[in-house]
């Protein structure tokens, strides 16, 4: 078992590893350039060599800046007697400046650079307006170009390319909140319906809040339930039009509710509407499998969990993306070694009860 | 395998029982099982008596037939699971009644077949056959005071050997299904001498427990070896790692096979009080 556990690891690195040379081909085929994120890598002439660095684009700031200590180790020493006057927000500061060559998305630019302490920030080197000219910048994105012009191939930044823009994050924690269903199911042996509606309610709460989307949720949830309950059940239906119907009456519901009060727009509730009919239609499907207060259990746990997912989200939400790329990899380790975990999940510590008996024969 | 010791006392659990079935249990012979009609096609070819089949319908064009059904049969969709969609009917003149008194028109038998043909109580496919097959009735033996209803009888086996075995009755709960997720009442069977196990494990006083159905103490499953022999027989056929084979006995005393479950149920452990996987490890040291 551990031995395929390792296969699966090694499976799903090889994968990732195609997916980032795809990704990388991609991207040099749809490059622009021109067009400038908020970070870029940019090459440094030195004394000793090009050296190699992730500077800030800031169209904010007139002058290129650089962080004093690794100018200084780099061997680029100021121009004795030069200063320049910056404005910042503590006032006028005189700085020392040096003469910087770099190169940026193949372009050789020469400057003149600010030595200040830059140690606080991100990025040890900013480039400024003044060495912007003829360039675009995109504030959303990072990592659009490379600093050499040169024919290599160049790998992109994965986490660069996904994770600025909240949606991205969100795309990356999907199978995180999803491997985290799967770990309740298989390991404390929490039953959910799917593991699709739980991630999917998780996702829309974080995005309208979680009161708003629980007050939606309530809403669209007991509105389907009692379409279906009173109205659908009498008519005696196929279960595909019955799923169908639920939809249409929810639409109806919802657009009234969105032209009487405003307070929930049509827009926010599609994907509580898509939820909320396929929970109709499992509530429905399992009331006839088993028993009516075994399916509002099941209803009651999927959004349990679902209020667990959107706590979970939002923290990682708010994380740095070294973070939440290490819960993506955690979450993929996580799901492979509880899929090979063959013992009791904790449920059914409690459900055979004859464990706790001392006379067992 | 150090994780097969550690878990060795333990009862089965779903994990487990689910990584057996992956493993040893493949996905065409689990749908072979599944499709009750035909598997049952092969159990009688191998001399294994089950419930006659009157009549298959395929389409709705076969509705017609409706009409012409026999007096007493039971409706049951060809790829339910957990006895889902089964009624029991019983021809009144114009009207069709199950066993708990309620009177169907011909429309709603139409109805409930659609409902079947249009896969509701079949899981994840989009359609279904619907199977009317012959009412069997229990024999006298299994008859009790308390007990309503058709009992069977689940022997769970492994490897193609039986391990473990219960009695079900349906219940009022239950719908006059014998399935313990619908609230059927199990009893556990001694394998080897077909007796009751509750007697023998001693249950604590004042815990709730099913009902008794007023089942004597002295009580011995009849034709018992013929039947572990079946399940036998019934899981070769099957090529099925685990399988639940549920027998019923008829009023005639013959021994006749229900259907053959892939995916048996784990619940038997608490009817049995005892561990499955404890049992899986006589079967694989012998």
């Amino acid at each position: 078992m551990f031995k395929r556990t390792l296969w699966g690891i090694a499976v799903v690195f090889i994968v990732v590893v195609l997916l980032w040379l795809g990704l990388s081909w991609v991207a040099q085929v749809l490059r622009q350039p021109g067009i400038l994120g908020s970070y870029e890598r940019v090459i440094l002439h030195t004394p000793s060599g090009g050296f190699e660095l992730t500077a800030t684009v800031d169209t904010g700031a007139d002058l290129t800046s650089i962080d004093r200590e690794l100018a200084l180790s780099l061997g680029l020493a100021p121009e004795p007697g030069v200063t320049r006057r910056i404005i910042t927000e503590i006032g006028v500061v005189e700085r020392q400046a040096v003469r910087l060559r770099f190169q940026l998305d193949g372009r050789e630019i020469t400057s003149e650079a600010t030595l200040a302490d830059r140690t606080a920030f991100t990025n040890r080197m900013l480039v400024g307006k003044a060495d912007l000219s003829g360039f675009v910048v995109d504030s959303s994105r990072q990592f659009l170009t490379r600093p050499a012009d040169a024919g290599t191939f160049y790998f992109v930044d994965p986490g660069a390319l996904l994770g600025t823009s909240r949606l991205g994050r969100i795309i990356i924690m999907l199978p995180v909140l999803a491997s985290i269903v799967v770990l309740l199911r298989l390991l404390a042996g929490i039953r959910t319906y799917g593991v699709f509606a739980p991630t999917i309610i998780a996702i829309t709460l974080m995005d309208l809040g979680v009161l708003p989307g629980a007050a939606i949720y309530l809403f669209t949830v007991v509105a389907g339930m009692a379409t279906k309950v009173l109205i659908l059940n009498r008519l005696r239906l196929p279960r595909i039009a019955e799923f169908a119907l639920v939809m249409s009456v929810l639409v109806a519901l919802l657009s009234a509710v969105t032209a009487l009060s405003g307070f929930i727009s049509i827009q926010t509730a599609f994907f509580p509407l898509i939820v909320t009919t396929h929970l109709v239609e499992q509530t429905s499907r399992s009331v006839e499998e088993h028993t009516f207060s075994e399916a509002l259990l099941l209803l009651g746990s999927t959004i349990a969990v679902a209020l667990l997912l959107a706590g979970a989200g939002s923290l990682l939400l708010g994380q740095s993306l070294a973070v939440l790329w290490t819960a993506f990899a955690g979450s993929i380790v996580a799901t492979l070694v509880a899929g090979n975990y063959l013992g009791l999940r904790l449920s059914e510590f409690i459900r055979f009860k004859f464990l706790r008996r001392t006379h067992v024969h | 395998m150090f994780i097969d010791r550690f878990f060795r006392c333990q009862p089965l659990g779903l994990n487990y029982r689910n990584f057996v079935i992956r493993e040893q249990s493949p996905a065409g012979l689990l749908q072979r099982v599944r499709d009750k009609n035909s598997f049952k096609r092969i159990m009688r070819e191998h001399g294994v008596a089950t419930p006659e089949t009157y009549e298959l319908i395929h389409d709705f064009l076969d509705m017609s037939l409706v009409g012409a059904f026999p007096k007493e049969f039971v409706l049951k969709p060809n790829r339910g699971s957990g006895g889902k969609g089964i009624i029991l009917f019983e021809r009144q003149g114009d009207a069709f009644v199950n066993p708990a008194g309620d009177r169907y028109k011909l429309k709603a038998v139409e109805r409930h077949i659609r409902r079947i043909l249009d896969g509701d109580f079949s899981g994840h496919i989009a359609c279904d056959l619907a199977i009317i097959e012959e009412r069997v009735y229990p024999s006298e033996k299994l008859r009790f005071k308390d007990a309503l209803g058709m009992p069977d009888i689940r022997i769970f086996c492994f490897h193609f050997e039986p391990v473990m075995a219960m009695l079900r009755y349906p219940t009022r709960k239950s719908k006059g299904r014998s399935n313990l997720t619908a609230g059927g009442v199990g009893i556990g069977l001694e394998l080897s001498r077909g007796t009751p196990t509750y007697i023998h494990a001693k249950w604590a006083a004042g815990e709730p427990r099913p009902e008794t159905i007023g089942i004597p103490e002295s009580f011995a499953m009849p034709k018992w070896e013929e039947m572990k022999e079946t399940a036998r027989t019934c899981s070769r056929l099957s090529g099925l790692a685990l399988t639940g084979v549920d027998i019923i006995l008829d009023a005639a005393e013959q021994v006749r096979v229900l259907e053959v479950n892939g995916r048996p149920g784990l619940e038997i452990q608490n009817i049995n009080e005892d561990s499955l996987l404890k049992r899986f490890n006589h079967i694989l040291e012998q």
